[in-house]
């Protein structure tokens, strides 16, 4: 039933927008804006057991933890950059947005870079 | 060795499944290139693992990435402090031109009958002896009889090398205002070369 909700809120506030939008265009960004982090509101508790389950999954794994954190953290940059720059682009200011995904880019760059670093050292000490 | 062998398989299985699980939660954007570059690793990581054992038994790659991340994390530290203390020096040197500005105006309003308008410093920076030290001077002084507008104040350059007497035969209508104007701007300049260890000719006194 949540997700009856969820299209729901979304239906509703995109109504509202689309309202809004002809007599104070500024007030439909709000709207967007607004809707967007009630429905990720909505879902972080979800979001969280399916984080945990994966977490018990890989203490069975005899894998580096290392690597999932990064993991981890990698695609909530990717998603939180993601959705400032959909906010940022739907307000038609594209360039904004690009330098939002840039700032995302780098950062998830600053986390992959010593996995990717290890494993070419990795690879060097492997040869003979 | 079966053992270690459905260890690895399981391993394997288990990263995949876990992975394309992962797929399904990532944002459909341009990111996902780099994620799945990351992802590709690890499965290549895990797949390898028992030969990496084998070959290298003593490098553990979990120490590597720490150490490589905390390298990272020292560069960017280095970077951002430096830059603060760039900012501090600059900070610093605003504060002691603006305390000697004070002071000067001090000591010049405190002793002659005058007030100052303006102090304009520059201190010494690339010199190492005289580090900090004045290199010039400019000291706008209006006399305080007269009210402190400078547009009604005439302003007369008084160079001390050896123009004076130039500057003087050119305002001779009002030679003996300037008369006293000089005295004036000599005794300052001497006082402040005493107080500053200052060349007299690197002051220039503005009325």
């Amino acid at each position: 039933m949540e997700i009856i909700k969820i299209v729901a809120l979304g239906i509703i506030a995109t109504i509202l927008t689309v309202i809004v939008k002809q007599y104070k265009p500024e007030y439909g960004m709000h709207i967007s804006i607004a809707t967007g982090v009630i429905i990720f509101l909505l879902m972080i508790s979800k979001l969280a057991s399916i984080l945990e389950v994966i977490h018990e999954l890989t203490n069975k794994l005899d894998m580096e933890v290392v690597y999932l954190k990064s993991i981890f953290k990698i695609i909530g940059i990717a998603y939180i950059a993601e959705f400032g720059s959909q906010v940022c682009r739907d307000c038609g200011e594209s360039s904004i947005a690009s330098k939002v995904e840039f700032a995302g880019k780098i950062l998830i760059m600053v986390l992959a870079l010593p996995i990717l670093l290890s494993v070419l050292n990795l690879i060097i000490k492997l040869m003979p | 060795m079966i053992e270690a062998i459905k260890g690895w398989i399981i391993n394997i299985v288990i990263v995949i499944i876990l992975l394309s699980f992962l797929e399904i939660l990532m944002p459909d954007s341009k990111m996902k290139k780099y994620i799945n570059l990351i992802l590709g690793f690890i499965v290549m990581l895990v797949i390898l693992g028992p030969i990496i054992e084998v070959l290298n038994s003593t490098d553990n790659l979990q120490d590597d990435v720490f150490i490589i991340s905390s390298e990272l994390n020292k560069k960017e530290y280095s970077f951002v402090s430096s830059n603060i203390e760039n900012k501090q020096m600059n900070q610093l040197k605003a504060l002691y031109k603006d305390r000697i500005r004070k002071d000067i105006a001090y000591r010049v309003e405190s002793k002659y009958n005058v007030k100052v308008g303006k102090v304009n410093i520059e201190i010494e920076e690339d010199n190492q002896e005289r580090n900090g030290g004045i290199k010039s001077l400019e000291l706008y002084v209006l006399s305080s009889e007269e009210p402190r507008n400078e547009d009604t104040i005439p302003i007369v350059k008084i160079d001390v090398s050896d123009n004076e007497k130039n500057n003087i035969e050119k305002n001779t209508n009002k030679s003996l205002d300037k008369d006293i104007n000089i005295d004036l701007s000599r005794r300052i300049k001497e006082d402040i070369s005493n107080i500053y260890n200052l060349n007299e000719t690197s002051i220039e006194i503005r009325h």
